[in-house]
Protein backbone atom coordinates (compact mmCIF):
# COMPACT_ATOMS: atom_id res chain seq x y z
CA UNK A 1 0.00 0.00 0.00
CA UNK A 2 2.81 2.79 1.12
CA UNK A 3 4.83 1.40 -2.59
CA UNK A 4 1.14 2.48 -3.90
CA UNK A 5 0.80 5.60 -2.09
CA UNK A 6 4.07 6.99 -2.65
CA UNK A 7 3.98 6.39 -6.55
CA UNK A 8 0.99 8.11 -6.65
CA UNK A 9 1.89 11.88 -5.22
CA UNK A 10 5.43 11.03 -6.73
CA UNK A 11 3.28 11.29 -9.96
CA UNK A 12 1.98 14.73 -9.58
CA UNK A 13 5.61 16.01 -9.43
CA UNK A 14 5.14 19.61 -11.92
CA UNK A 15 1.81 18.40 -12.28
CA UNK A 16 -0.02 21.73 -13.95
CA UNK A 17 -3.35 20.51 -12.46
CA UNK A 18 -1.80 21.61 -9.20
CA UNK A 19 -1.23 25.15 -10.31
CA UNK A 20 -4.70 25.33 -12.32
CA UNK A 21 -6.87 24.26 -9.51
CA UNK A 22 -4.86 26.87 -6.57
CA UNK A 23 -5.58 29.56 -9.04
CA UNK A 24 -9.28 28.67 -9.46
CA UNK A 25 -9.49 28.95 -5.45
CA UNK A 26 -7.68 32.00 -5.17
CA UNK A 27 -9.22 33.69 -7.66
CA UNK A 28 -12.80 32.39 -6.66
CA UNK A 29 -11.93 34.13 -3.41
CA UNK A 30 -10.06 37.47 -4.63
CA UNK A 31 -13.63 38.09 -5.84
CA UNK A 32 -14.41 38.67 -2.25
CA UNK A 33 -12.01 41.77 -2.52
CA UNK A 34 -14.70 43.63 -4.60
CA UNK A 35 -17.78 41.76 -3.10
CA UNK A 36 -16.67 42.38 0.84
CA UNK A 37 -17.68 45.60 1.12
CA UNK A 38 -21.02 45.76 -1.45
CA UNK A 39 -22.20 42.81 1.21
CA UNK A 40 -20.96 44.40 4.04
CA UNK A 41 -22.88 47.06 2.89
CA UNK A 42 -25.67 45.71 1.62
CA UNK A 43 -26.10 43.78 4.92
CA UNK A 44 -25.62 46.25 7.78
CA UNK A 45 -28.33 48.75 5.88
CA UNK A 46 -31.01 45.97 5.90
CA UNK A 47 -30.33 44.89 9.17
CA UNK A 48 -30.41 48.85 10.39
CA UNK A 49 -33.77 49.02 8.29
CA UNK A 50 -35.61 46.00 9.54
CA UNK A 51 -36.62 45.67 5.89
CA UNK A 52 -36.81 41.87 4.93
CA UNK A 53 -34.13 41.67 2.01
CA UNK A 54 -30.32 39.83 2.07
CA UNK A 55 -30.36 41.27 5.77
CA UNK A 56 -32.57 39.14 6.82
CA UNK A 57 -31.50 36.15 5.26
CA UNK A 58 -28.00 36.49 7.26
CA UNK A 59 -29.70 37.40 10.27
CA UNK A 60 -31.67 33.98 10.13
CA UNK A 61 -27.55 32.06 9.75
CA UNK A 62 -26.63 34.49 12.87
CA UNK A 63 -24.59 37.15 10.51
CA UNK A 64 -25.65 40.25 12.08
CA UNK A 65 -22.20 42.28 11.51
CA UNK A 66 -18.91 41.65 9.72
CA UNK A 67 -16.67 40.93 11.45
CA UNK A 68 -13.57 38.25 11.21
CA UNK A 69 -16.02 35.88 12.72
CA UNK A 70 -19.06 36.19 9.82
CA UNK A 71 -16.50 36.89 7.07
CA UNK A 72 -14.85 33.37 7.62
CA UNK A 73 -18.44 32.03 7.43
CA UNK A 74 -17.97 32.72 3.33
CA UNK A 75 -15.43 30.20 2.86
CA UNK A 76 -17.30 27.00 3.33
CA UNK A 77 -20.39 29.08 1.74
CA UNK A 78 -17.97 28.86 -1.50
CA UNK A 79 -17.56 25.28 -1.33
CA UNK A 80 -21.04 24.56 -1.17
CA UNK A 81 -22.33 27.06 -3.79
CA UNK A 82 -19.08 27.70 -6.13
CA UNK A 83 -15.92 25.61 -6.63
CA UNK A 84 -16.68 22.74 -4.63
CA UNK A 85 -18.14 20.23 -6.81
CA UNK A 86 -16.75 21.27 -9.73
CA UNK A 87 -13.17 21.68 -8.73
CA UNK A 88 -12.99 18.56 -6.55
CA UNK A 89 -14.49 16.64 -9.62
CA UNK A 90 -11.89 18.25 -11.69
CA UNK A 91 -9.23 16.50 -9.16
CA UNK A 92 -11.06 13.52 -9.18
CA UNK A 93 -11.14 12.66 -12.88
CA UNK A 94 -7.73 13.47 -13.34
CA UNK A 95 -6.29 11.79 -10.66
CA UNK A 96 -8.19 8.94 -12.03
CA UNK A 97 -8.88 9.67 -15.70
CA UNK A 98 -4.53 10.63 -16.45
CA UNK A 99 -3.88 6.98 -16.33
CA UNK A 100 -6.05 6.35 -19.64
CA UNK A 101 -5.29 9.75 -20.91
CA UNK A 102 -1.48 9.26 -20.33
CA UNK A 103 -1.55 5.66 -22.04
CA UNK A 104 -0.13 4.59 -18.52
CA UNK A 105 -3.29 2.43 -17.42
CA UNK A 106 -2.05 -0.97 -18.71
CA UNK A 107 1.21 -0.40 -16.97
CA UNK A 108 -0.11 0.38 -13.66
CA UNK A 109 -2.37 -2.73 -13.94
CA UNK A 110 0.43 -4.87 -14.31
CA UNK A 111 2.64 -3.95 -11.72
CA UNK A 112 2.89 -6.48 -8.67
CA UNK A 113 0.78 -4.39 -6.84
CA UNK A 114 -2.99 -4.78 -5.60
CA UNK A 115 -5.32 -2.63 -7.77
CA UNK A 116 -7.35 -2.49 -4.36
CA UNK A 117 -4.47 0.04 -3.29
CA UNK A 118 -3.77 1.96 -6.25
CA UNK A 119 -7.82 2.77 -5.84
CA UNK A 120 -6.89 3.20 -2.20
CA UNK A 121 -3.72 5.67 -2.73
CA UNK A 122 -5.91 7.60 -5.69
CA UNK A 123 -8.59 8.12 -2.99
CA UNK A 124 -6.32 9.43 -0.66
CA UNK A 125 -3.73 11.85 -3.07
CA UNK A 126 -7.64 13.24 -3.73
CA UNK A 127 -8.60 13.53 0.00
CA UNK A 128 -4.96 15.48 0.50
CA UNK A 129 -5.66 17.52 -2.37
CA UNK A 130 -9.46 18.79 -0.67
CA UNK A 131 -7.39 19.30 2.34
CA UNK A 132 -5.06 21.35 0.46
CA UNK A 133 -7.56 23.88 -1.16
CA UNK A 134 -9.50 24.13 1.74
CA UNK A 135 -6.53 25.34 3.67
CA UNK A 136 -5.45 27.50 0.34
CA UNK A 137 -8.76 29.19 0.41
CA UNK A 138 -8.96 29.92 4.09
CA UNK A 139 -5.68 31.55 3.81
CA UNK A 140 -6.68 33.45 0.66
CA UNK A 141 -9.73 34.80 2.38
CA UNK A 142 -7.33 35.34 5.94
CA UNK A 143 -5.58 38.21 3.41
CA UNK A 144 -8.68 39.16 1.90
CA UNK A 145 -10.46 40.15 5.23
CA UNK A 146 -6.97 41.22 6.70
CA UNK A 147 -7.40 44.26 3.44
CA UNK A 148 -10.59 45.67 4.78
CA UNK A 149 -10.75 45.23 8.55
CA UNK A 150 -7.27 44.80 9.62
CA UNK A 151 -5.84 42.51 11.89
CA UNK A 152 -7.25 43.98 15.18
CA UNK A 153 -10.29 41.65 15.80
CA UNK A 154 -8.00 38.60 14.43
CA UNK A 155 -8.09 35.48 16.41
CA UNK A 156 -6.12 32.09 15.63
CA UNK A 157 -9.80 30.34 16.34
CA UNK A 158 -11.39 31.72 13.62
CA UNK A 159 -9.17 30.43 11.06
CA UNK A 160 -9.54 26.93 13.11
CA UNK A 161 -13.19 27.09 12.68
CA UNK A 162 -13.23 28.57 9.20
CA UNK A 163 -11.04 25.50 8.33
CA UNK A 164 -12.93 23.02 10.15
CA UNK A 165 -16.30 23.86 8.53
CA UNK A 166 -14.63 24.13 4.98
CA UNK A 167 -13.59 20.41 5.28
CA UNK A 168 -17.27 19.83 6.68
CA UNK A 169 -18.62 20.99 3.19
CA UNK A 170 -15.70 19.83 1.80
CA UNK A 171 -16.59 16.07 2.66
CA UNK A 172 -20.43 15.30 1.41
CA UNK A 173 -18.61 16.22 -2.12
CA UNK A 174 -15.22 14.00 -1.61
CA UNK A 175 -17.99 11.14 -0.78
CA UNK A 176 -19.20 11.52 -3.62
CA UNK A 177 -16.14 11.65 -6.02
CA UNK A 178 -15.31 7.79 -6.48
CA UNK A 179 -18.17 8.43 -8.72
CA UNK A 180 -16.19 10.74 -10.70
CA UNK A 181 -13.28 8.62 -10.83
CA UNK A 182 -14.89 5.82 -12.27
CA UNK A 183 -16.78 8.16 -14.94
CA UNK A 184 -13.37 9.00 -15.73
CA UNK A 185 -11.66 5.51 -16.22
CA UNK A 186 -14.60 4.34 -18.12
CA UNK A 187 -13.39 6.27 -21.65
CA UNK A 188 -10.15 8.61 -22.30
CA UNK A 189 -10.73 12.32 -21.43
CA UNK A 190 -12.26 14.95 -19.02
CA UNK A 191 -15.57 15.19 -20.61
CA UNK A 192 -17.97 12.86 -19.07
CA UNK A 193 -16.82 13.18 -15.62
CA UNK A 194 -17.14 16.74 -16.08
CA UNK A 195 -20.39 16.50 -17.39
CA UNK A 196 -21.12 14.43 -14.91
CA UNK A 197 -20.11 17.36 -12.23
CA UNK A 198 -22.18 19.96 -13.98
CA UNK A 199 -25.06 17.82 -13.88
CA UNK A 200 -24.39 17.15 -9.59
CA UNK A 201 -23.79 21.20 -9.37
CA UNK A 202 -26.79 22.28 -11.25
CA UNK A 203 -28.91 19.62 -9.28
CA UNK A 204 -27.44 20.78 -5.71
CA UNK A 205 -27.86 24.45 -6.94
CA UNK A 206 -31.62 23.78 -7.58
CA UNK A 207 -31.82 22.18 -4.21
CA UNK A 208 -30.88 25.82 -2.50
CA UNK A 209 -33.40 26.49 0.66
CA UNK A 210 -35.32 23.23 0.27
CA UNK A 211 -34.97 20.65 2.92
CA UNK A 212 -34.41 17.83 0.21
CA UNK A 213 -30.89 19.04 0.04
CA UNK A 214 -29.90 17.46 3.52
CA UNK A 215 -30.84 14.00 1.50
CA UNK A 216 -28.76 14.57 -1.71
CA UNK A 217 -24.76 14.11 -1.11
CA UNK A 218 -23.99 16.92 -3.49
CA UNK A 219 -26.35 19.70 -2.25
CA UNK A 220 -25.43 18.63 1.62
CA UNK A 221 -23.27 21.54 1.59
CA UNK A 222 -26.24 23.84 1.15
CA UNK A 223 -27.78 22.34 3.54
CA UNK A 224 -25.35 22.51 5.85
CA UNK A 225 -23.86 25.84 5.65
CA UNK A 226 -25.46 27.32 2.89
CA UNK A 227 -24.24 29.48 0.18
CA UNK A 228 -23.06 32.72 0.11
CA UNK A 229 -26.10 34.75 -1.24
CA UNK A 230 -28.29 32.49 1.56
CA UNK A 231 -26.03 31.22 4.59
CA UNK A 232 -28.02 29.00 6.97
CA UNK A 233 -26.93 27.27 10.05
CA UNK A 234 -28.27 24.16 9.28
CA UNK A 235 -27.19 20.61 10.63
CA UNK A 236 -26.87 17.44 8.43
CA UNK A 237 -28.36 14.66 10.53
CA UNK A 238 -27.56 11.06 10.76
CA UNK A 239 -29.56 9.76 7.59
CA UNK A 240 -27.98 12.57 5.30
CA UNK A 241 -24.28 10.87 6.68
CA UNK A 242 -25.92 7.50 5.74
CA UNK A 243 -26.89 8.52 2.44
CA UNK A 244 -23.43 10.22 1.53
CA UNK A 245 -21.75 7.34 2.83
CA UNK A 246 -23.92 4.59 0.67
CA UNK A 247 -22.60 6.67 -2.06
CA UNK A 248 -19.41 6.38 -1.36
CA UNK A 249 -19.78 3.00 -0.82
CA UNK A 250 -21.36 2.34 -3.72
CA UNK A 251 -18.56 4.47 -5.64
CA UNK A 252 -15.79 2.30 -4.88
CA UNK A 253 -17.32 -0.88 -5.55
CA UNK A 254 -17.96 -0.06 -8.84
CA UNK A 255 -14.25 1.61 -9.51
CA UNK A 256 -12.91 -2.02 -7.41
CA UNK A 257 -15.22 -3.63 -9.95
CA UNK A 258 -13.95 -1.79 -13.41
CA UNK A 259 -10.52 -2.06 -12.20
CA UNK A 260 -10.94 -5.85 -11.32
CA UNK A 261 -12.53 -7.07 -13.62
CA UNK A 262 -10.02 -6.10 -15.87
CA UNK A 263 -11.18 -4.75 -19.17
CA UNK A 264 -10.98 -1.82 -17.93
CA UNK A 265 -7.61 -0.85 -16.15
CA UNK A 266 -6.67 1.57 -13.87
CA UNK B 1 10.75 -35.49 -33.02
CA UNK B 2 12.52 -35.38 -29.43
CA UNK B 3 10.78 -33.76 -26.84
CA UNK B 4 11.60 -29.99 -25.44
CA UNK B 5 13.25 -30.60 -22.09
CA UNK B 6 13.07 -27.10 -21.47
CA UNK B 7 11.06 -25.50 -18.68
CA UNK B 8 7.19 -24.36 -19.94
CA UNK B 9 7.10 -20.87 -18.48
CA UNK B 10 3.87 -20.07 -20.00
CA UNK B 11 0.91 -22.07 -21.11
CA UNK B 12 -2.54 -21.35 -22.02
CA UNK B 13 -5.05 -23.45 -21.66
CA UNK B 14 -8.51 -23.47 -24.34
CA UNK B 15 -8.16 -19.77 -24.29
CA UNK B 16 -10.86 -18.06 -25.59
CA UNK B 17 -11.99 -14.07 -25.59
CA UNK B 18 -15.65 -13.01 -27.11
CA UNK B 19 -15.91 -9.57 -27.47
CA UNK B 20 -19.88 -9.25 -28.53
CA UNK B 21 -20.25 -11.45 -31.68
CA UNK B 22 -16.70 -11.57 -32.25
CA UNK B 23 -14.34 -14.54 -31.42
CA UNK B 24 -11.07 -12.37 -30.96
CA UNK B 25 -9.25 -15.51 -29.63
CA UNK B 26 -10.29 -19.35 -30.29
CA UNK B 27 -9.34 -21.86 -28.83
CA UNK B 28 -5.40 -21.04 -28.03
CA UNK B 29 -2.72 -23.64 -26.61
CA UNK B 30 0.41 -21.90 -26.34
CA UNK B 31 3.43 -23.02 -24.80
CA UNK B 32 6.32 -20.74 -24.13
CA UNK B 33 10.00 -22.48 -22.37
CA UNK B 34 12.52 -21.01 -20.88
CA UNK B 35 15.15 -18.50 -22.48
CA UNK B 36 13.56 -18.56 -25.87
CA UNK B 37 12.35 -16.00 -27.82
CA UNK B 38 9.10 -16.75 -28.71
CA UNK B 39 7.37 -14.78 -31.36
CA UNK B 40 3.77 -14.41 -32.08
CA UNK B 41 3.48 -13.61 -35.31
CA UNK B 42 -0.27 -12.41 -37.38
CA UNK B 43 -2.10 -9.70 -39.15
CA UNK B 44 -3.28 -6.62 -37.61
CA UNK B 45 -6.13 -7.65 -35.82
CA UNK B 46 -5.62 -11.17 -35.80
CA UNK B 47 -5.86 -11.73 -32.02
CA UNK B 48 -2.05 -11.18 -30.63
CA UNK B 49 -2.88 -7.84 -28.30
CA UNK B 50 -6.36 -9.70 -27.30
CA UNK B 51 -3.88 -12.64 -26.54
CA UNK B 52 -1.10 -10.87 -24.68
CA UNK B 53 -3.39 -9.19 -22.57
CA UNK B 54 -5.13 -12.15 -21.43
CA UNK B 55 -2.26 -13.07 -20.52
CA UNK B 56 -1.27 -10.28 -18.26
CA UNK B 57 -5.10 -10.25 -16.82
CA UNK B 58 -5.71 -7.34 -18.35
CA UNK B 59 -8.40 -8.92 -19.49
CA UNK B 60 -10.69 -11.96 -18.24
CA UNK B 61 -10.97 -14.92 -20.62
CA UNK B 62 -14.40 -15.71 -21.94
CA UNK B 63 -12.79 -19.66 -21.52
CA UNK B 64 -9.79 -21.48 -20.88
CA UNK B 65 -6.65 -19.93 -18.16
CA UNK B 66 -3.25 -18.87 -18.57
CA UNK B 67 -0.76 -20.17 -16.71
CA UNK B 68 2.74 -18.19 -16.21
CA UNK B 69 5.50 -19.70 -13.94
CA UNK B 70 2.93 -21.85 -12.35
CA UNK B 71 0.34 -19.23 -11.29
CA UNK B 72 -2.71 -19.01 -13.15
CA UNK B 73 -3.05 -15.35 -14.02
CA UNK B 74 -5.88 -13.38 -13.19
CA UNK B 75 -6.30 -9.77 -11.99
CA UNK B 76 -3.66 -9.07 -8.73
CA UNK B 77 -2.01 -12.22 -9.77
CA UNK B 78 0.85 -10.87 -7.43
CA UNK B 79 3.49 -13.45 -7.63
CA UNK B 80 3.59 -13.60 -11.18
CA UNK B 81 4.08 -10.04 -12.05
CA UNK B 82 6.91 -9.66 -9.58
CA UNK B 83 8.64 -11.92 -12.30
CA UNK B 84 7.65 -10.56 -15.42
CA UNK B 85 8.53 -7.14 -17.82
CA UNK B 86 5.66 -6.28 -19.92
CA UNK B 87 5.20 -3.42 -22.50
CA UNK B 88 1.65 -3.61 -24.43
CA UNK B 89 0.49 -1.27 -27.13
CA UNK B 90 2.53 2.27 -27.27
CA UNK B 91 4.50 2.22 -23.81
CA UNK B 92 2.81 4.98 -21.38
CA UNK B 93 4.88 7.46 -19.75
CA UNK B 94 4.18 10.53 -17.54
CA UNK B 95 4.64 13.38 -19.48
CA UNK B 96 4.68 15.53 -16.44
CA UNK B 97 7.86 13.51 -15.40
CA UNK B 98 11.64 13.07 -16.71
CA UNK B 99 12.77 10.01 -18.11
CA UNK B 100 14.94 9.48 -14.72
CA UNK B 101 11.76 10.07 -12.89
CA UNK B 102 9.13 7.91 -14.51
CA UNK B 103 12.17 4.85 -14.01
CA UNK B 104 12.25 5.88 -10.72
CA UNK B 105 8.51 5.77 -9.68
CA UNK B 106 8.37 2.72 -11.42
CA UNK B 107 11.09 1.19 -9.17
CA UNK B 108 8.95 2.43 -6.20
CA UNK B 109 5.93 0.92 -7.38
CA UNK B 110 7.81 -2.65 -8.07
CA UNK B 111 9.25 -2.02 -4.15
CA UNK B 112 12.95 -2.17 -5.44
CA UNK B 113 15.43 -0.78 -3.34
CA UNK B 114 17.34 2.02 -4.56
CA UNK B 115 20.60 0.49 -6.57
CA UNK B 116 21.57 -0.08 -10.32
CA UNK B 117 18.45 -0.90 -11.38
CA UNK B 118 17.87 2.10 -13.18
CA UNK B 119 20.94 2.75 -14.47
CA UNK B 120 21.07 -0.68 -15.89
CA UNK B 121 17.89 0.02 -17.39
CA UNK B 122 18.83 3.12 -18.89
CA UNK B 123 21.88 1.45 -20.58
CA UNK B 124 20.21 -1.48 -21.69
CA UNK B 125 17.73 1.21 -23.26
CA UNK B 126 19.99 3.44 -24.63
CA UNK B 127 18.33 6.13 -22.46
CA UNK B 128 21.29 7.80 -20.93
CA UNK B 129 21.04 11.20 -23.07
CA UNK B 130 17.32 11.51 -22.04
CA UNK B 131 17.64 10.71 -18.75
CA UNK B 132 16.70 14.56 -17.56
CA UNK B 133 14.06 15.42 -20.34
CA UNK B 134 10.72 15.16 -19.51
CA UNK B 135 8.73 12.31 -21.47
CA UNK B 136 6.50 14.35 -23.18
CA UNK B 137 9.08 16.14 -24.99
CA UNK B 138 10.53 12.61 -26.71
CA UNK B 139 9.79 11.28 -29.74
CA UNK B 140 7.37 8.23 -30.16
CA UNK B 141 10.74 5.63 -30.58
CA UNK B 142 12.04 7.22 -26.72
CA UNK B 143 8.79 7.41 -25.29
CA UNK B 144 9.23 3.45 -26.82
CA UNK B 145 12.18 2.71 -25.53
CA UNK B 146 11.42 4.43 -22.12
CA UNK B 147 8.61 1.61 -21.87
CA UNK B 148 11.29 -0.96 -22.59
CA UNK B 149 13.12 0.05 -19.88
CA UNK B 150 10.23 0.07 -17.18
CA UNK B 151 9.58 -3.54 -18.42
CA UNK B 152 13.13 -4.39 -17.57
CA UNK B 153 13.60 -2.68 -14.14
CA UNK B 154 13.04 -5.79 -12.13
CA UNK B 155 15.22 -7.88 -14.17
CA UNK B 156 12.36 -10.09 -15.37
CA UNK B 157 12.36 -13.59 -15.97
CA UNK B 158 10.05 -13.05 -18.87
CA UNK B 159 9.53 -10.13 -21.16
CA UNK B 160 6.27 -9.97 -22.26
CA UNK B 161 6.22 -7.46 -25.51
CA UNK B 162 3.48 -6.41 -27.99
CA UNK B 163 4.80 -5.25 -31.19
CA UNK B 164 8.35 -3.68 -29.36
CA UNK B 165 9.55 -1.90 -32.35
CA UNK B 166 6.47 0.52 -33.12
CA UNK B 167 7.41 2.95 -33.71
CA UNK B 168 11.16 3.05 -33.87
CA UNK B 169 13.69 4.12 -36.40
CA UNK B 170 16.15 0.91 -38.38
CA UNK B 171 18.58 1.60 -36.16
CA UNK B 172 16.11 1.78 -33.00
CA UNK B 173 14.81 -1.86 -34.41
CA UNK B 174 18.31 -3.36 -34.41
CA UNK B 175 19.17 -1.94 -30.95
CA UNK B 176 16.12 -3.65 -29.49
CA UNK B 177 16.80 -6.86 -31.90
CA UNK B 178 20.27 -6.93 -30.11
CA UNK B 179 19.23 -6.23 -26.95
CA UNK B 180 16.02 -9.09 -26.87
CA UNK B 181 19.00 -11.33 -28.04
CA UNK B 182 21.25 -10.35 -25.61
CA UNK B 183 18.57 -10.84 -22.45
CA UNK B 184 17.97 -14.53 -23.65
CA UNK B 185 21.13 -15.57 -24.53
CA UNK B 186 23.04 -14.11 -21.51
CA UNK B 187 20.46 -13.92 -18.84
CA UNK B 188 18.25 -16.04 -19.79
CA UNK B 189 15.20 -14.05 -20.19
CA UNK B 190 12.28 -15.83 -22.00
CA UNK B 191 10.88 -13.41 -24.34
CA UNK B 192 7.59 -13.24 -25.79
CA UNK B 193 6.77 -10.54 -28.22
CA UNK B 194 4.24 -10.19 -30.90
CA UNK B 195 4.79 -8.57 -34.30
CA UNK B 196 2.97 -8.38 -37.56
CA UNK B 197 6.66 -7.18 -39.00
CA UNK B 198 8.14 -11.01 -40.27
CA UNK B 199 11.39 -9.87 -41.24
CA UNK B 200 11.77 -7.87 -37.73
CA UNK B 201 11.43 -11.52 -36.12
CA UNK B 202 12.92 -13.86 -38.45
CA UNK B 203 16.40 -12.92 -37.48
CA UNK B 204 15.36 -13.19 -34.07
CA UNK B 205 12.94 -16.12 -32.87
CA UNK B 206 13.69 -19.37 -31.57
CA UNK B 207 9.63 -20.27 -31.95
CA UNK B 208 7.35 -18.55 -34.00
CA UNK B 209 3.36 -18.72 -33.77
CA UNK B 210 1.21 -17.96 -36.13
CA UNK B 211 -1.72 -16.59 -35.50
CA UNK B 212 -4.95 -16.07 -37.52
CA UNK B 213 -8.49 -14.98 -36.63
CA UNK B 214 -8.16 -15.24 -33.65
CA UNK B 215 -6.94 -18.95 -33.82
CA UNK B 216 -3.18 -20.89 -33.44
CA UNK B 217 -2.30 -22.21 -36.67
CA UNK B 218 1.12 -23.40 -36.32
CA UNK B 219 3.73 -23.14 -33.05
CA UNK B 220 7.18 -24.31 -34.53
CA UNK B 221 10.54 -23.85 -33.58
CA UNK B 222 12.44 -21.69 -36.18
CA UNK B 223 15.41 -24.19 -36.72
CA UNK B 224 12.49 -26.77 -37.47
CA UNK B 225 11.09 -24.32 -39.85
CA UNK B 226 13.88 -23.65 -41.69
CA UNK B 227 14.81 -27.54 -42.00
CA UNK B 228 11.02 -27.98 -42.92
CA UNK B 229 11.61 -25.01 -45.88
CA UNK B 230 9.79 -26.05 -48.58
CA UNK B 231 10.42 -25.68 -52.44
CA UNK B 232 7.93 -24.13 -54.35
CA UNK B 233 7.39 -23.65 -58.08
CA UNK B 234 6.22 -20.43 -58.72
CA UNK B 235 4.55 -19.81 -62.00
CA UNK B 236 3.78 -16.19 -63.24
CA UNK B 237 0.99 -15.73 -65.32
CA UNK B 238 -1.42 -13.29 -67.18
CA UNK B 239 -4.87 -14.09 -64.94
CA UNK B 240 -4.59 -15.75 -61.59
CA UNK B 241 -8.14 -16.73 -60.98
CA UNK B 242 -8.09 -18.45 -64.29
CA UNK B 243 -4.76 -19.99 -63.67
CA UNK B 244 -6.13 -21.01 -60.11
CA UNK B 245 -9.20 -22.68 -61.56
CA UNK B 246 -7.42 -24.52 -64.45
CA UNK B 247 -4.76 -26.25 -62.02
CA UNK B 248 -7.69 -27.34 -59.64
CA UNK B 249 -9.67 -28.53 -62.33
CA UNK B 250 -7.24 -30.24 -64.90
CA UNK B 251 -4.59 -31.13 -62.48
CA UNK B 252 -5.83 -31.68 -59.43
CA UNK B 253 -3.51 -29.40 -57.24
CA UNK B 254 -4.56 -28.35 -54.14
CA UNK B 255 -1.37 -27.46 -52.68
CA UNK B 256 -0.95 -24.15 -53.90
CA UNK B 257 -1.22 -20.04 -53.00
CA UNK B 258 -2.43 -17.37 -54.88
CA UNK B 259 0.37 -14.69 -54.68
CA UNK B 260 -0.82 -10.71 -54.98
CA UNK B 261 2.38 -10.12 -56.97
CA UNK B 262 0.82 -12.15 -60.10
CA UNK B 263 2.47 -15.69 -59.10
CA UNK B 264 1.15 -18.86 -58.35
CA UNK B 265 3.47 -20.84 -55.95
CA UNK B 266 2.46 -24.80 -55.93
CA UNK B 267 4.35 -26.90 -53.29
CA UNK B 268 3.80 -30.35 -54.69
CA UNK B 269 3.91 -32.15 -58.09
CA UNK B 270 7.48 -30.72 -58.98
CA UNK B 271 7.73 -33.43 -61.71
CA UNK B 272 4.32 -32.37 -63.00
CA UNK B 273 5.89 -28.48 -63.98
CA UNK B 274 5.64 -29.30 -68.06
CA UNK B 275 1.74 -30.88 -67.29
CA UNK B 276 0.81 -27.76 -65.05
CA UNK B 277 2.10 -25.50 -67.82
CA UNK B 278 0.26 -26.83 -70.57
CA UNK B 279 -2.88 -27.12 -68.97
CA UNK B 280 -2.88 -23.57 -68.30
CA UNK B 281 -1.78 -22.83 -72.05
CA UNK B 282 -4.67 -25.24 -73.18
CA UNK B 283 -7.22 -23.17 -70.29
CA UNK B 284 -6.33 -19.86 -72.08
CA UNK B 285 -3.26 -18.57 -69.24
CA UNK B 286 -0.93 -16.61 -70.47
CA UNK B 287 2.40 -18.28 -68.73
CA UNK B 288 4.89 -15.80 -68.20
CA UNK B 289 7.26 -17.65 -66.72
CA UNK B 290 8.01 -20.34 -63.82
CA UNK B 291 10.80 -21.35 -61.49
CA UNK B 292 11.34 -23.09 -58.36
CA UNK B 293 12.45 -21.07 -55.19
CA UNK B 294 12.40 -22.01 -51.58
CA UNK B 295 10.24 -20.76 -48.89
CA UNK B 296 10.68 -17.87 -46.62
CA UNK B 297 9.13 -17.12 -43.32
CA UNK B 298 6.89 -14.73 -44.95
CA UNK B 299 5.69 -17.07 -47.66
CA UNK B 300 5.52 -19.60 -44.99
CA UNK B 301 2.92 -17.11 -43.13
CA UNK B 302 0.90 -16.32 -46.30
CA UNK B 303 0.60 -19.93 -47.29
CA UNK B 304 -0.37 -20.52 -43.79
CA UNK B 305 -2.95 -18.24 -43.36
CA UNK B 306 -4.04 -18.29 -47.08
CA UNK B 307 -4.84 -21.83 -46.47
CA UNK B 308 -6.74 -21.35 -43.09
CA UNK B 309 -8.99 -18.94 -45.21
CA UNK B 310 -10.03 -21.40 -47.95
CA UNK B 311 -11.22 -23.70 -44.93
CA UNK B 312 -13.97 -21.92 -43.37
CA UNK B 313 -15.82 -25.18 -42.88
CA UNK B 314 -13.42 -27.22 -41.48
CA UNK B 315 -13.16 -24.30 -38.70
CA UNK B 316 -17.14 -24.40 -38.47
Amino acid sequence: MMRALSAEFAKLKRSRMILWTSLVVVGYTSIGLAVFPLVQKAQSGDVAMGTAGIGDVFAQAGITEMNWATAMKFIPMGVSGAWGIMLLSLVAAYVFGRELREGTDVATATLPIRREFVIASKMTVIATWTVYLCALAVIADVAVVALYMGFDTFAWSYVGRAFAETLYACLPIFLTLPLVGWFAMTRKGYLRPMLFALGTFMVANSLVGLEAASYVPWAMPIAGVGVTWMPVRGELGAASWLIAAAVFVVGMAVVLRTANRADLSV
Amino acid sequence: MSADSREVVIRTYGLCKRFGDVDAVRDLDLTVRRAEIYAFLGRNGAGKSTTIKLMLALLRPTSGSVEILGHRMEPNALRALERIGSMVEAAGAYGNLTVRENLELQRKMLGLRRGSWVDEAVELCGLGEYLDRRVDTLSLGNKQRVGLGRALLNKPEILILDEPTNGLDPAGIADVRALLKHLADDRGTTVFLSSHILSEVQQLADTIGIIHQGRLLEEIGYEELRQRNREYLEIRVSDLKRAAWTLEERCGVRDYVVREDGALRVFSGFDRAAEYTKALVEGGVSVLGSAMSEERLEDHFMRLTAEDERQPAIRG
